[in-house]
């Protein structure tokens, strides 16, 4: 029998209960996101489905390349129910979901074909402008339409969100506007003091690439930095940002310096402009 | 309308909580921190439904876990190395007193895992565990009586090593 003077020995139960809860040191330096960011991602989230929704997905394999890759992934904001039982695939109902703010043809997209790359293009949103480019996180009204490519390692390429406005001058303000964000977002990024850290620095375009482009037409190099964690080393990620705008639709492309030089890049946006122009007008 | 009040509270009052099952799930802050956010995320798109269920922590708590599970398919399939470099937006090391725990428990199973998380750091009985998990009370009991067994012998294991290397 036990003398009850002695100090217990903790339990088994009692030493697992003891370090999970020692993780919280951990978790209490962390800075979270403040309610309001969260809330607009939803938003945007919302959007998006919307658009995965009720546009036409096209999805072109070439090369035999994307038989491999499951890109398509699950959705795991299935609803659950009130004590989680049986999960389901979600489908956005109308009741729930932010208004479409825009429909864009496919053709009006960047192709495969444009880009000169093999891989596999998805056109369904701007997953992959958040992706290679930070700077275009939280901007609510880029989920819209656009197309994102994937190279053969199923890494992401490029991408081409679209946004159009009634009129003209809607357009030419909102590509100065998404200029002048840009061109912002290092320093913005970096009064947030968080992760990551962002450097965005404009591309001196030759006046047959402004041309090319058209008016209003912008470039940006974009160097993003991950800090890295015990577990994993820094990750920089190099993008270049291209706005280019047909009559009343503002695009946005985002290239991955892994699969293009910079000259590659205007090139190829040059060529996703000349679609726009095609179903927008010049 | 959304209640964005309500959300906002819904969120300050739970997300540290989540964040640190999450944490103790994944055995990484930056990957728990972003699994986090998305879950809270998905939440707000339909809140006057979630607001509305009897525990809408745990809805968050299920949605974050199946949002690890899929990234953990998908990596393994060598694609989702691109969704990796989404934002977190801060990613600080472990202190070192929990390296050899979150290494510990990164080494147990998924289900043993969560098992032991959902029991000992969320305080679910082991009824609760299973309709959670969906899974036999027979079952929990011994993914709990396993998972605990490999964590001790890890631990212990950790421990041993460590103190031998300063002999």
């Amino acid at each position: 029998m036990s003398d009850p003077r002695l100090p217990q020995r903790p339990t088994g139960d009692d030493r697992v209960r003891d370090t999970l809860t020692a993780l919280r040191a951990d978790v209490d330096v962390v800075p979270l996101a403040a309610s309001t960011d969260v809330r607009r991602r939803g938003q945007a989230r919302s959007r998006h489905q919307a658009v995965v929704a009720l546009a036409a997905a096209a999805v072109l394999v070439t090369a035999g390349v994307g038989a491999a890759l499951d890109l398509t992934g699950e959705d795991s904001s299935a609803p659950v129910a009130r004590t989680p039982t049986v999960l389901h695939t979600a489908t956005p109902s109308p009741a729930n979901v932010a208004p479409l703010v825009t429909d864009v043809p496919a053709g009006a997209l960047v192709r495969l074909d444009d880009l000169g790359v093999v891989g596999m293009q998805k056109t369904s949103g701007s997953q992959g402008v958040e992706t290679l480019n930070p700077c275009l996180l939280g901007s609510g009204d880029l989920v819209s339409s656009g197309a994102a490519v994937f190279g053969p390692g199923g890494d992401i390429y490029a991408s081409h969100t679209v946004v159009t406005q009634s009129k003209e001058t809607g357009a030419i303000n909102q590509l100065a506007g998404y200029a002048a964000d840009m061109d912002a977002c290092g320093a913005r990024i970096a009064q947030q003091g968080q992760d990551p850290t962002v450097t965005v620095s404009p591309l001196d375009l030759t006046a047959p690439q402004q041309e090319a482009l058209g008016d209003g037409a912008w470039a940006f190099r974009v160097r993003t930095t991950y800090a890295g964690t015990a577990q994993s080393a820094p990750t920089t990620i190099v993008a270049y940002a291209v706005g280019v705008r047909a009559r009343n639709a503002s695009g946005l492309l985002a290239f991955s310096t892994k699969g293009f030089t910079a000259e590659q890049a205007v090139t190829a946006a040059a060529a996703a402009r000349d679609r726009m122009v095609a179903v927008y007008g010049g | 309308m959304r209640d964005s009040r309500g959300f906002d509270a819904f969120y300050t009052g739970t997300s540290r909580r989540v964040l640190h099952q999450m944490y103790a799930m994944t055995g990484n802050l930056a990957d728990a921190q972003e699994l986090v956010q998305e879950a809270y995320a998905r939440a707000w798109q339909r809140w006057s439904s979630v607001e509305a269920y009897d525990d809408p922590e745990a809805w968050v708590r299920t949605v974050a876990w199946r949002l690890a599970a899929s990234r953990w398919r998908k990596a393994r399939n060598g694609v989702a190395a691109m969704l990796r470099h989404g934002p977190p937006s801060h990613s600080p090391e472990p202190s070192i007193d929990n390296v050899a725990l979150v290494t510990a428990l990164r080494q147990i199973p998924e289900a043993q895992r969560r098992t032991v998380v959902l029991h000992h750091l969320v305080g679910l009985s082991v009824a609760e565990v299973a309709h959670e998990m969906h899974v036999p009370e027979g079952t929990v009991k011994a993914r709990l009586s396993r998972g605990r067994a490999a964590l001790a012998q890890l631990l212990t294991d950790d421990s041993l090593s460590e103190e031998s290397s300063h002999v």
